[in-house]
């Protein structure tokens, strides 16, 4: 199936600092703040259990602020003894962001804040520095490669066709935080202007590879680019250059339309929180082939050699 | 790779994970400019699978300490959570690199500066990764070098990876398997950053970047597509030319770059073995930076030479002997003396020797090292164009 309902399995990779994290069990909603925390640059080391005259593996027990924590200049970080106490205190004002296996402690200043949001409804099943994942039930729709953050927002149509581009000027600011469904193309025009008119993604068949080195730079791959960044969200459900949809899949788009939904980057897929009745989905899985040239992808004849169902491992 | 003695110990590690076919991710020594927040970030994005850090001694170890914590902030909570391969003879660096990375798993392999050490490192590396298709072109270098008596150098140019293999009988293989560079899933990767318009310059007629792009982009999601015109034949050949030139360039920083293009014979494997002749020799001829005179031949045919390579260093014209013929050749020629067989090859500016050429002849090679092309369309393409002319190497394929 290109399509479908079910239970989906969403990791949201964190960066590294996490300091706030939705605890696991709790429900959440598709835009909901899962995780929370600091850039980290450079960081202080600050002398830790060889000052206190402790082991490492005992600075647990004498820490009086936890990783993650924001911490003032002087605040006191760990302290042993009563009459003759010794501590360690921060050296700026920033945060408690990492013990090192010696026992110092890494103070950093933050110069800018993190969010995630969970992409589905649904519950939280695993939560620790590195991710935050959730279980819920919606329909998806995997595509071929994604680019930029999670982005989520109603879905709205802005194609009248699966094999037209998604033109720049049918993009304006009424379109602002909403998912945009385009057909065989969004160039990068369309793109930018979606992103300057506060659109929260963009969906098409395809995007021009040269134009994704304009948007998220040249170092970009065939295999999508998920960043922490304000940048567009752009996902390409099944290949670069021009890619008309299959009816197959453009059908239920239009059916959708409107539901509140979410691209994942990390596994370039479309979310959409309706119920199973929204839509109907055909049960073949449409046939993708190269064009001759490579340049872009087309819908393949009955039986043509070298296709590719649209939902393949590629 | 953390490499304590930032460039030291760093080749033989690389060289290394070079000959396990690993890709290497992140590579971080204790001069790295980056904060240790953005080195961090670094590795949580990439993920690794195996930390690998070789150390001489305990002051290695201390030395990566820093480099060791932006291991533990960025990775210890990622799941599958990596481990840690220490590479070391001194039991204390050990001990100290155990210490240090906490709660990761470590394992210990000898110093990889030994022949002993860096084949433990590159099994132990083997053990977590289907290699079955780079032990098979190590095999085929062996098997040939051992039936010709001579060096030879097997060049495999796949989807995902590029490999280079020598071997000499008596004398220890060396391997590169450059991931994931290829023709296929590993396209894109070779066109990252400047190497579109390396990719580019190979193709004999003008194309524009934006389009290039698409087919690479394509393709690599696409890996199985057949190359269906002349214009999908050209990006896979010019995308063959610069993965091995980024193989030898990883050769060259594994320090082993002149070594493995010393050689007799050249095996032509994956999909050099499956393009037409021609175009498979002019491949090898611009790509190889060959430095005595070699011959070529394919995967499963290693005993019919497609044709020899003499390379010519000259500054203006010298003269070359090639069995019976006397040619005089010119500083950035190319062309083919069409002699089949085994003929003596001799003269000022290459190395004497007897060579086995074939069907395609004798290729003379004096073009200037390393190649140098125009960067303008209406330079560039005219000498590509007659240098795939020179080889016969028509592009109305497909």
């Amino acid at each position: 199936m290109t399509w479908r309902y079910g239970t989906w399995t969403v990791e949201h990779a964190l960066p590294v600092g996490a300091a706030g994290l939705a605890p696991e069990g709790t429900s959440v909603r598709s835009g909901d703040v899962i995780a929370s925390g600091g850039v980290i640059a450079r960081v202080h080391l600050v002398r830790g259990a060889r000052h206190l005259g402790v082991d490492a593996a005992d600075l647990d027990r004498v820490m009086r602020v936890r990783p993650g924590a924001e911490v003032r200049k002087g605040t006191v970080l760990a302290r042993t003894g009563r009459r003759f106490a010794r501590s360690v205190t921060s050296p700026i004002d920033g945060r408690l962001v990492h013990i090192t296996a010696d026992g110092d402690m890494c103070v950093a200043s933050v110069p800018a804040e993190w969010r995630v949001r969970s992409v589905v409804d649904g519950v939280v099943t695993r939560s620790d520095a590195a991710a935050v994942t959730v279980d819920g039930d919606c329909w998806g729709l995997s595509g071929l490669a994604a680019y930029g953050p999670d982005a989520i927002g109603d879905l709205a149509l802005a194609v009248d066709a699966p094999d037209e581009a998604l033109s720049p000027s049918r993009i304006d600011v009424q379109l602002s935080g909403r998912i945009l469904v385009g057909g065989a193309r969004a160039a990068a025009e369309a793109i930018t202007r979606a992103h300057a008119c506060g659109v929260s993604g963009v969906v098409a068949g395809a995007a021009p590879a040269g134009g994704l080195r304009v948007v998220y730079g040249d170092g970009v791959g065939a295999r999508g680019a998920p960043t922490g960044e304000d940048r567009p969200t752009v996902l390409c459900l099944a290949g670069f250059g021009s890619a008309p949809l299959p009816r197959e899949v453009f059908d239920p788009l239009v059916a959708l339309a409107g539901h509140r939904a979410a691209i994942h980057t990390g596994s370039a897929t479309l979310f959409v929180m309706a119920p199973h009745a929204a839509t109907r989905v055909a049960t073949g899985v449409p046939a993708l082939a190269l064009a001759a040239d490579h340049a872009s992808v087309r819908l393949a004849l009955p039986g043509e050699a070298g296709a590719l169902p649209f939902d393949a491992e590629r | 790779m953390l490499d304590a003695q930032q460039g030291r110990l760093g080749p033989a590690t690389r060289r290394a994970l070079l000959a396990a076919g690993a890709e290497i991710a992140v590579a971080l020594a204790p001069s790295d400019p980056r904060a240790f927040g953005e080195r961090a970030q670094a590795l949580r994005e990439a993920r690794p699978d195996l930390i690998v850090l070789a150390l001489a001694d305990a002051g290695d170890a201390d030395r990566i300490a820093l480099l060791a914590e932006a291991v533990r902030f960025g990775c210890a909570s990622l799941r599958p959570a990596p481990y840690a391969l220490v590479a070391t003879s001194d039991r204390s660096a050990a001990a100290r690199a155990r210490a240090l990375l906490a709660p990761l798993a470590v394992e210990l392999a000898p110093d990889p500066r030994s022949d002993e050490g860096r084949r433990a490192v590159v099994e132990r590396l083997r053990a977590d990764m289907d290699a079955t298709r780079d032990r098979e072109l190590e095999a085929l270098a062996e098997r040939a070098a051992a039936d010709r008596g001579s060096a030879v150098l097997v060049v495999a140019v796949g989807s995902d990876a590029t490999s280079l293999v020598r071997a000499e009988a008596g004398v220890p293989s060396i391997a590169i398997h450059s991931r994931p560079l290829g023709v296929g899933s590993g396209a894109d990767r070779i066109v990252a950053g400047p190497g579109l318009d390396r990719v580019r310059r190979w193709i004999p007629w003008s194309v524009d970047g934006p389009t290039l792009l698409e087919r690479v982009f394509n393709r690599a999601r696409w890996p199985g597509a057949p190359a269906g015109d002349r214009e999908t034949a050209a990006v896979e050949i010019a995308l063959a030319h610069e993965a091995i030139a980024h193989a030898v360039a990883d050769a060259v920083a594994g320090g082993i770059g002149p070594a493995l293009r010393t050689v007799r014979q050249v095996v032509l494997a994956g999909r050099l073995a499956t393009l037409p002749a021609e175009h498979a020799v002019l491949i090898a001829a611009d790509a190889l930076d060959l430095v005595e005179p070699a011959s070529i031949s394919r995967e499963g045919a290693e005993a019919h030479p497609l044709a020899a390579i003499v390379p010519v260093a000259t500054a203006r014209r010298a003269v070359v002997r090639i069995g019976p013929h006397e040619e005089s050749v010119a500083r950035d020629a190319l062309y083919v003396v069409p002699i089949d067989g085994a003929v003596p090859v001799s003269g000022v500016g290459v190395a004497a020797d007897a060579v086995a050429a074939g069907p395609l002849g004798v290729v003379i090679d004096a073009r200037p090292r390393p190649l140098a092309l125009p960067l303008r369309d209406a330079e560039r393409v005219p000498a590509v164009a007659r240098w795939f002319e020179a080889l016969g190497a028509r592009m109305d394929i497909g």
